[in-house]
């Protein structure tokens, strides 16, 4: 399943990246299971995976969120608007 | 007439947004101004850089805008939030709330900024002697990164940026509130209050915030099962809330319905938090905590609370009995979480 990724704020300096398309895996199906595949990705950010949300296609989503061919993952680190 | 809410890299005018709320019919208009200072926390800051996910924090605060005015029906809302390099003393937010009264304006405004800074996906960079930080980002890993770090999505998920605010927490910080950075939602039932009596769901409102949780959604509902239920399946479906506190109709009036309306909702009930409320409740007020059917229950991924209408109450059940369990129980309703053991653990 093809997705498009978004880095943002501390995760993006950490993927060295802002944007990127990846292939997942099948057995990569819902949110909670790629952010298990991002941290393997990225090991740098295991520490702060309990605080990364994950927004699909600009929604908050939840871990047992299904994804979908050629969804926009966002992955956000706590927000500090204000 | 079109909402005013919007990311912008120019500078901001506070009239802007006033001006977006001011009508006829509104005697209140009630404003907030978020400006960058000089320092954070000791630390010196000449500079603040923001860095937004426009498209998605444009439609995070219209949601934002919409729930609130549709919370607060009489209350018109404004926000405007800047992006780029921000000197001291430029404006970094402005919001604004218009109402009929005072404590409807204040209410909306106050709930407006709390909640663009709890969920807004904008995040700030601090530049000083120290060199470049994000804010928020070194405490995530500190509050969060040694409690089981693949607790993916719990509800320490989003410190809210008052967190980012105080960095002088270390690693290893004790002090950090028992519910820091949940996101917990609080629902009144009530035929006769308005936003500015409502005691109880103030109570609970101040009770979670203290406790370091961040409301994110308040609603304030007559005693019609059908309201009720409706608005409790949306939040505790959303996936945003890890627990929900509604005050009120749980008494056994005729009009005391909010237990009916839970009961076909709960995937799974608590009941020991039923007995555990009526033994300390029996303790205040004798024999007659027999007569609330407080109750709790599991929707969804969510925990909620049923409660008096009595601020005394809602005091008690909060501090004695839901803030000290709330992290442990949030955590055992995580999908990742859930392990053969999990309930041996909580069975101790």
């Amino acid at each position: 399943m093809r997705v498009e990724v978004l880095y943002f704020a501390g995760a993006r300096d950490i993927a060295g990246k802002s944007t990127e398309s990846c292939e997942l895996p099948l057995s990569v199906p819902t949110v909670a299971a790629f952010l298990t595949w991002l941290v393997e990705r990225y090991p740098e950010l295991e520490p702060y995976a309990s605080s990364l949300r994950i927004a699909q296609n600009e929604m908050f989503v939840e871990g047992p969120e299904l994804l979908s061919e050629n969804d926009t993952l966002a992955v956000i680190p706590p927000v500090a608007g204000g | 007439m079109k909402r005013v809410s919007a990311v912008r890299t120019e500078a901001l005018s506070l009239d802007e947004v006033v001006a977006a709320v001011s009508r006829p019919e509104a005697g209140a208009v009630t404003s907030f101004s978020g400006l960058v200072r000089n320092h954070a926390d000791g630390r010196a800051v000449t500079l603040l850089e923001y860095e937004a996910y426009p498209s998605m924090a444009e439609k995070e605060m219209e949601r934002i805008l919409e729930a609130i005015e549709d919370e607060i029906p009489e209350a018109r809302l404004a926000v405007l939030h800047r992006i780029g390099k921000l000197r001291v003393g430029e404006l970094a937010v402005v919001c604004a709330a218009s109402a009929p009264h005072r404590e409807q304006a204040f209410e909306a405004c106050r709930q407006c900024i709390d909640r663009i800074k709890a969920t807004v996906p904008i995040w700030k960079r601090e530049h000083g002697p120290e060199g470049p930080y994000w804010v928020g980002w070194h405490d995530a890993r500190c509050a969060h990164g040694a409690s089981g770090h693949h607790a993916h999505g719990s509800g320490a998920g989003h410190a809210p940026s008052e967190s980012g605010h105080h960095h002088a927490m270390s690693s290893n910080d004790l002090r950090l509130p028992p519910l820091s950075g949940m996101a917990v939602g609080v629902l009144t039932v009530s035929d006769s209050r308005s936003p500015s009596t409502d005691a109880s769901g103030r109570v609970a409102r101040e009770a979670l915030t203290r406790a370091g949780a961040t409301i994110v959604a308040f609603h304030l509902v007559r005693d019609e099962p059908a309201d009720i239920a409706s608005w409790v399946a949306e939040h505790a479906h959303s996936g945003q809330l890890r627990a929900l506190v509604i005050t009120g109709g749980t008494g056994i009036a005729e009009r005391d319905r909010t237990i009916e309306a839970l009961e076909p909702l709960f995937s799974r009930t608590l009941d020991g938090f039923g007995e555990a409320f009526r033994r300390s409740s029996f303790d205040q007020v004798g024999p007659r905590a027999m007569l609330s059917r407080a109750k709790a229950g599991v929707i969804g991924s969510c925990l909620v609370f049923a409660l008096p209408g009595s601020p005394r109450a809602v005091e008690l059940a909060l501090t004695e009995l839901v803030v000290p369990v709330l992290p442990h129980a949030v955590a055992l309703l995580q999908p990742s979480s859930a392990s053969p053991n999990s309930e041996l653990i909580h069975a101790g």
